[in-house]
């Protein structure tokens, strides 16, 4: 009886330990590799102000890539929200990012569409190494530090391209330069100036406004003294409306070139924006996508959203890439991807800059009210 | 070309839309006796209120307008029924009325850009085409209208305040509230009558700028500030003061850029301001 309960003793001893052992070894691989919490993604975007509805375009895409993948089964499981800051396309977006990294806790951000915004917040991003891969076109702005990519090209295409395109295929020598003294301004302005110097052209008026300036009247009145060919003018939506109407009525009649933020309705809806070109990155036909964006989140998505789509979709891939959320790991997949299915460029792959490798342009202009490919 | 006689007419337009911000401005304070700096938001609410009237619901500008003027004349009144008025009752610091009115102020605003966006808007339609040749310098229709509305104005509150009965209580009512209640002036109802005449010139300003140039909701703070910086240089509350400083800062905006870069616009308009603070704080006229 004795030996008996010996063995039983023993017996049940054994038994237990390979319970204790069997279901602390699930529950210690289920938290290894069952992690179901979310994976939170910031984005900083002007959804008030100068520049909202630019922000809001963007941010429905990215909306729409976020629900893609979520509906796709996440990565590994694991579901990604979306958490949206406003920057007021100001230095706001310090503020932001800010929250975004030491609140939220986001482990990369995308969006920064401004670079008035990016300009204060990047450098947040980078010392809590936060990956950022973002729009803002400011030159200076990915030499922050090795956690800031850039999917758009930066304004140092742009700025070189109107440039040739005005001398060459325009034919004017003699060009007037109205820019908008921020960050984006003034880096197109001064790759343009440059260029369009060394190809032997001459630049006869160059002036800066403020953001918020309407009343342009006396820049133009100066301007018209000098009698310039054509007038390139890198400004925002709310500088170029009220701008245009001024060049009509003091009665200067000659090609205006804008940025890309001429291409929004703030600007084409005006009677006097008849005529402008301007020049924006060269895009893929996107009628898919941005049916797929008004549809499934209701939004009317515009130039950028594109791009905001596709800085989701590449986060994601280096999160599930690097099999990890920590911020380093993230940053060296995307330092290395080839984005191949990129929809907003040919081929969305980093230089050693964090810059596109390539990028190209088209030229628009606006006709009653809307805007088509321009061909001389 | 010769730049100068454009020079000259962009300082009138300009001076010509400081002025209407001026005046209702100084109306204002002239009675009420504090900072109204919610005062630049009702140029953004009459601006608004066109563009919902005229695109929206298809009406006839005109009409448009005239519902926007009146609107914006409302909303100030309903403000100062609301708030303004119970501050008074409460005997409020000049500052808490600052705060309240900067509360009021982004509020409106905010309101604004949730019913309409934050997207710069032009009217559908413009009330003149026309531009006019003055020696060399162009100006537009709308600008002269402007320019014609603020003069109108002008003339307009200095016979109401001089020889209408209305007109005298203000004056009583600014010179000193208190006595002016005593002798029986109902000042809460006069001040009220003042809020929407004041309200209604600011709507009338943020229309016309909505047809010379377009609307956001933003529009009235920067407004705003050039009509104070007017009050100021003129001498603030008093009726002429407040159009001649206007004229002058669109003189000295317009030629302080001529020979240097335009981004030095708002600096040049903000240093002359705080030399007439230091130097001559009761600004060219002087109170009264």
């Amino acid at each position: 009886m004795k030996h008996m309960n010996r063995t039983i003793k023993i017996s049940l001893w054994v038994v237990a330990i390979i319970i204790i052992a069997t279901v602390g070894y699930f529950q210690i691989g289920n938290k290894a590799n069952k992690d179901t919490s979310t994976i939170k993604i910031g984005t900083s975007l002007p959804l008030t102000g100068e520049a909202a509805s630019y922000g809001e375009g963007i941010l429905a895409a990215e909306q729409l890539a976020i629900k893609e993948i979520n509906d796709a089964g996440g990565i590994d499981g694991r579901m990604l929200e979306l958490i949206a800051e406003d920057d007021k396309c100001d230095s706001t977006g310090a503020a932001a990012m800010q929250k975004l990294v030491a609140i939220d806790k986001v482990v990369a951000v995308a969006g920064l569409l401004c670079s008035s915004s990016a300009g204060s917040s990047v450098s947040i991003a980078q010392k809590a190494g936060v990956p950022v891969v973002m729009i803002a076109s400011a030159p200076k702005l990915t030499q922050t530090g090795d956690y800031i990519f850039r999917n758009y090209p930066s304004d140092n295409f742009q700025g070189k391209f109107v440039a040739e395109y005005m001398f060459n295929t325009l034919k004017k020598t003699k060009v007037a330069v109205i820019y908008v003294k921020n960050d984006w301004g003034q880096g197109t302005q001064e790759v343009f100036v440059s260029r369009f110097k060394e190809l032997g052209g001459e630049i006869v008026y160059l002036d800066g406004v403020s953001q918020s300036a309407t009343d342009f009247r006396t820049t133009l009145t100066k301007m018209k003294t000098f009698s310039p060919e054509a007038i390139y003018m890198p400004v925002y939506p709310t500088n170029a409306g009220p701008a245009l109407k001024q060049i009509s009525d003091l009665g200067i009649n000659i090609p205006v070139v804008g940025g890309d933020s001429f291409s929004g309705a703030e600007v084409t809806k005006i009677k006097e924006s008849n005529g402008a070109l301007y020049v924006t990155v060269k895009l893929a036909s996107l009628d898919d996508f941005q049916n797929k964006v008004k549809t499934v989140i209701g939004k009317t998505p515009n130039q950028f959203s594109s791009f905001g789509y596709d800085e989701v979709k590449m986060i994601a891939r280096a999160i599930k890439n690097a099999d990890s959320t920590d911020g380093a790991k993230i940053r060296n997949e995307l330092a290395k991807m080839k984005f191949t299915e990129s929809i907003s460029s040919l081929n969305a792959e980093f230089d050693q800059n964090r810059e596109l490798k390539s990028a190209d342009y088209d030229v628009f202009v606006v006709k009653d009210g809307k805007t088509e490919k321009y061909s001389q | 070309m010769d730049i100068i006689p454009q020079l000259v007419v962009n300082s009138i337009i300009a001076g010509a839309i400081y002025s209407m911000v001026a005046l209702g401005f100084n109306l204002i304070y002239g009675t009420a006796k504090f900072f109204d700096l919610g005062y630049g938001v009702l140029t953004a609410v009459g601006g608004y209120a066109v563009f919902y009237f005229s695109k929206t619901l298809g009406l006839d500008i005109y009409l448009s307008i005239l519902l926007g003027v009146f609107i914006a004349g409302l909303i100030g009144f309903i403000v100062e029924k609301l708030v303004y008025k119970k501050l008074r009752a409460k005997k409020a610091s000049s500052m808490v009325f600052m705060v309240a009115a900067l509360g009021v102020m982004t509020a409106i605003q905010a309101i604004i850009a949730i019913l309409f966006s934050s997207q710069f808007q032009v009217f559908p339609k413009s009330i003149n085409t026309e531009t006019y040749n003055i020696f060399g310098g162009i100006i537009t229709g709308v600008q002269a209208i402007i320019f014609i509305s603020g003069i109108v104005i002008m003339i307009a509150l200095v016979l109401v305040l001089k020889f209408t009965k209305f007109g005298r209580a203000i004056r009583a009512v600014s010179d000193d509230e208190e006595v002016s209640k005593i002798v029986g002036i109902d000042t809460d109802k006069i001040i009220s009558k003042v809020f929407f005449i004041g309200s209604a010139i600011a709507g009338l300003t943020g229309i016309l700028v909505g047809f010379d140039t377009g609307i956001e909701p933003t529009m009235g703070f920067s407004l705003l500030l050039k009509g104070v910086i007017a009050s100021i240089i003129g001498g603030v509350g008093n009726i002429y003061g407040g159009v001649l400083g206007a004229f002058f800062l669109g003189f000295i905006e317009n030629f302080g850029i001529w020979k240097i870069s335009g981004e030095w616009k708002d600096a040049i308009s903000f240093a002359v301001l705080i030399l007439f603070l230091l130097l001559r704080p009761q600004g060219i006229f002087g109170k009264k």
